[in-house]
């Protein structure tokens, strides 16, 4: 080898040894997040105690209005008739109410509605929690899987008709609200055109059919999930399609992905492994939180298509102000939520291999 | 906008030998004859690269010497094909002796065939090795991976040569093929990419600036690197670099270049010590020199490199040129032979030299 000039000692080679390869996240930070996410919980439960009440009139009040509009009752019998129904006093001293909530609930009382007196709060929620963890689950699976798909091939097709196209469409279909989506639907395809039969599909289940593990039972399942979970995939399918094509995007611009297509690797493992899991990080993060929101979501969507899940319960329990109900469920839903964040950082950690060893909470 | 129609400027055809109708010469790896590669752009066609023609040898090593926005970048990636969309090789031809003996024009090659020639016959260290690699898979998946799409599918075999060729550019092979790319620094990471491109043994390794994103001490180490592998695989390669002294360690011979075009190709001796094309000239009087003790003082070369979009008639160098005389303005200055496998784009070829000259343009 021809070399003009060096007369520079060479440095002996010596073999290199990586550096202590840290191992993953300690106990230290999961305890410290755990304790987090405790404290979290505690203080929304709070602020609902404080906040449902700070809601004009209470379940008395509504209970007593709707007695006199609907049935014609003098005020003096209509609250005759509440107190004798409802198990609960409003003169009790906020604070005195707060510390009884607390106590009960830490011993996983949740108490029991006000207007279906008696039954329990847990007891309602597990019998319609179930309905909407279907249905929204469906529509979010759907809109990220689809989402995902179509933002990756937006990515790829950048600047193409195709892309121009998917992207006008995400961007309105990202824009409009999910309940407006549901009206739209009753209103075109249910009222005006009459292809829908709406009040069939309405319920979670068809009158006479048993839960049970058949055939009948997950299509009848369907049939009356079909119009919520079309609402949830449509109306979330914008953001994924969005955000994993700018997220591909970047990715397809990376050094390694260059560099997989000069060792010819093949283009569907470069759009898997080097493009795709890549892409899909930024995501992952967005996706917990989703699921966490999936109860949330059915809120103002299970009323409209009278889909008897929690977010039509919760409507329900609002408008009547059933207290313990509505705490129960925005206990429900806050839980979810953190506990979704939690998984987001723990599974992360799992997924990207550079959080692993990064320590602390990043 | 449209650049230069000159007719002598695209009759150009230079330092590539005369091969006698299609046969490769005997012992030659790579002939890049008259290629041409053009940037779509909306200010026109940015011809990036300009009828270049040089040839490397099996077992030689070629230094691609130039600034930055000199195509020569470009032109490595267009041997691999690898340019980005707005790119496109307009003529010439890139003629490639595989492994096995067969000659193929790259730039005909169909989408497949390219996949497979791609690190089985060429790989290539690129300018980011550091970046090269993906975050997500271990350093052993990457070599498996790369195996796997050329066949290779004995999973130990592939292991056993990754560690072979690891613990070649002094790493420690058993970790490092369970660590993820950001357990590593960034010069294992550059020794990783250098061993990965020998995983298929192919006929030819590009090396893109492996060097430049690294620290002095780690580019040294480097470059030792490089030099024992060459000394113990002899494998042929091509490095690209605007690194004089790194071209002065490593290369057998330097092709310069300047605006796109090879001015000048030498063996490596000759080009530092006898170089006959102002421009380098120019570059090796920019850096501090590798040899000998005595000092002369670094001088820039004046004016910057030219708007390819609006390249000057004649020589393109002529405006930066001290030796410039009326004929640099008008004609564009062929190859002359000025040695042994030396050739200079340069019509005062035989006026040029090392020490400085007092004419022309001041400093």
């Amino acid at each position: 080898m021809g070399s003009v000039a060096s007369s520079r000692p060479r440095p002996r080679p010596r073999s290199r040894v990586i550096a202590r390869l840290p191992r993953r996240q300690g106990t230290l930070w999961l305890l410290r997040r755990l304790a987090k996410a405790a404290l979290t919980i505690f203080v929304v439960t709070s602020l609902t105690f404080f906040m449902v009440r700070l809601l004009p009139g209470d379940p008395v009040d509504v209970y007593v209005q709707t007695q006199i509009a609907q049935y014609g009752f003098t005020y003096d019998d209509a609250v005759a008739q509440a107190s004798s129904l409802f198990a609960f006093n409003s003169d009790q001293p906020l604070l005195l109410q707060y510390v009884d909530y607390l106590s009960r609930l830490a011993r996983g009382d949740l108490g029991q509605s006000i207007l279906s007196s008696g039954v329990p709060v847990t007891e309602i929620i597990f019998q319609y929690l179930p309905w909407t963890l279907f249905s929204v689950g469906t529509g979010l699976l759907l809109a990220i899987v689809f989402g995902v798909l179509l933002g990756m091939l937006m990515a790829y097709r950048r600047g193409g008709v195709l892309d121009d196209a998917l992207s006008a469409l995400g961007s309105i279909l990202y824009s409009i609200p999910n309940y407006l989506f549901a009206i739209m639907l009753i209103v075109f395809f249910g009222v005006r055109l009459d292809w829908l039969p709406i009040t069939n599909m309405r319920g979670a289940l068809s009158s006479g059919q048993d839960v049970e593990f058949s055939v009948a039972f997950v299509r009848d399942a369907f049939y009356h999930a079909a119009l919520p979970i079309l609402t949830y995939t449509l109306t979330g399918i914008g953001t994924w399609m969005l955000l994993m094509k700018s997220s591909t995007v970047a990715a397809l611009d990376e050094d390694y992905v260059t560099a997989a297509r000069a060792r010819g690797i093949r283009p569907g493992r470069i759009a898997a492994t080097y493009v795709g899991r890549n892409a899909i990080l930024p995501l992952f993060t967005q996706m917990t939180i989703a699921i966490g929101f999936v109860v949330g979501g059915s809120f103002l969507v299970e009323p409209i298509f009278v889909y008897q899940g929690i977010g039509y319960i919760l409507f329900t329990a609002i408008q009547r102000r059933d207290y313990p109900l509505m705490q129960g469920i925005f206990l429900m839903i806050t839980v979810s939520v953190v506990v979704a964040t939690l998984l987001a950082d723990i599974l992360y950690s799992r997924l990207d291999p550079r959080i692993r060893t990064s320590g602390g909470e990043g | 906008m449209v650049t230069l129609p000159s007719p002598a400027r695209t009759t150009r055809r230079s330092t590539a030998p005369d091969h006698g109708g299609d046969a490769l010469e005997a012992g030659v790896v790579l002939s890049v004859e008259d290629v041409s590669i053009e940037y779509r752009t909306p200010g026109g066609a940015v011809r990036a690269v300009r009828n270049v023609s040089f040839v490397v040898r099996a077992g030689e090593a070629v230094a691609l010497i130039g600034e930055s926005g000199s195509g020569k970048t470009t032109l490595g990636l267009g041997l691999l094909r690898m340019l980005v969309r707005a790119a496109r090789i307009t003529s010439g031809r890139i003629r490639f002796r595989q492994t096995d003996g067969q000659v193929i024009d790259v730039a005909r090659l169909t989408d497949r065939q390219l996949r497979e020639f791609r690190w089985s016959q060429c790989s290539m260290v690129f300018q980011s090795a550091q970046n090269s690699l993906n975050p997500v898979l271990r350093v052993g998946d990457h070599f498996r991976d790369t195996a796997a799409a050329h066949g290779w599918k004995d999973t130990r075999a592939v292991n056993a040569r990754s560690a072979e060729l690891l613990k070649m550019v002094q790493l420690d092979a058993d970790r490092v093929m369970h660590a993820y790319p950001h357990e590593l620094s960034g010069g294992m990471r550059q020794r990783v990419s250098i061993a990965m491109s020998l995983l298929l043994e192919p006929a030819l390794i590009i090396l893109d600036e492996p060097t430049t994103a690294l620290d002095i001490l780690t580019q040294r180490a480097i470059i030792d690197v490089i030099r024992s592998l060459r000394e113990r695989l002899s494998f042929t390669m091509l490095f690209i670099s605007h690194d004089l002294s790194l071209a002065a360690e490593l290369a057998d011979h330097v092709a310069t270049m300047y605006a796109g075009e090879v001015v000048e190709f030498a063996p490596v001796r000759e080009s530092f010590y006898r170089p006959k094309h102002p421009y380098t000239v120019g570059l090796l009087n920019a850096v501090p020199p590798i040899a000998g003790e005595q000092f002369t003082p670094l001088t820039a070369i004046p004016g910057s490199t030219p708007d390819l979009l609006d390249l000057p008639p004649g020589c393109t160098f002529h405006p930066r040129c001290p030796y410039a005389t009326e004929i640099c303005h008008r004609e564009i200055p062929p190859d002359f032979v000025v040695g042994p496998g030396h050739l200079a784009a340069c019509f005062h070829h035989d006026r040029v030299s090392r020490q400085p000259v007092e004419t022309g343009v001041s400093s």
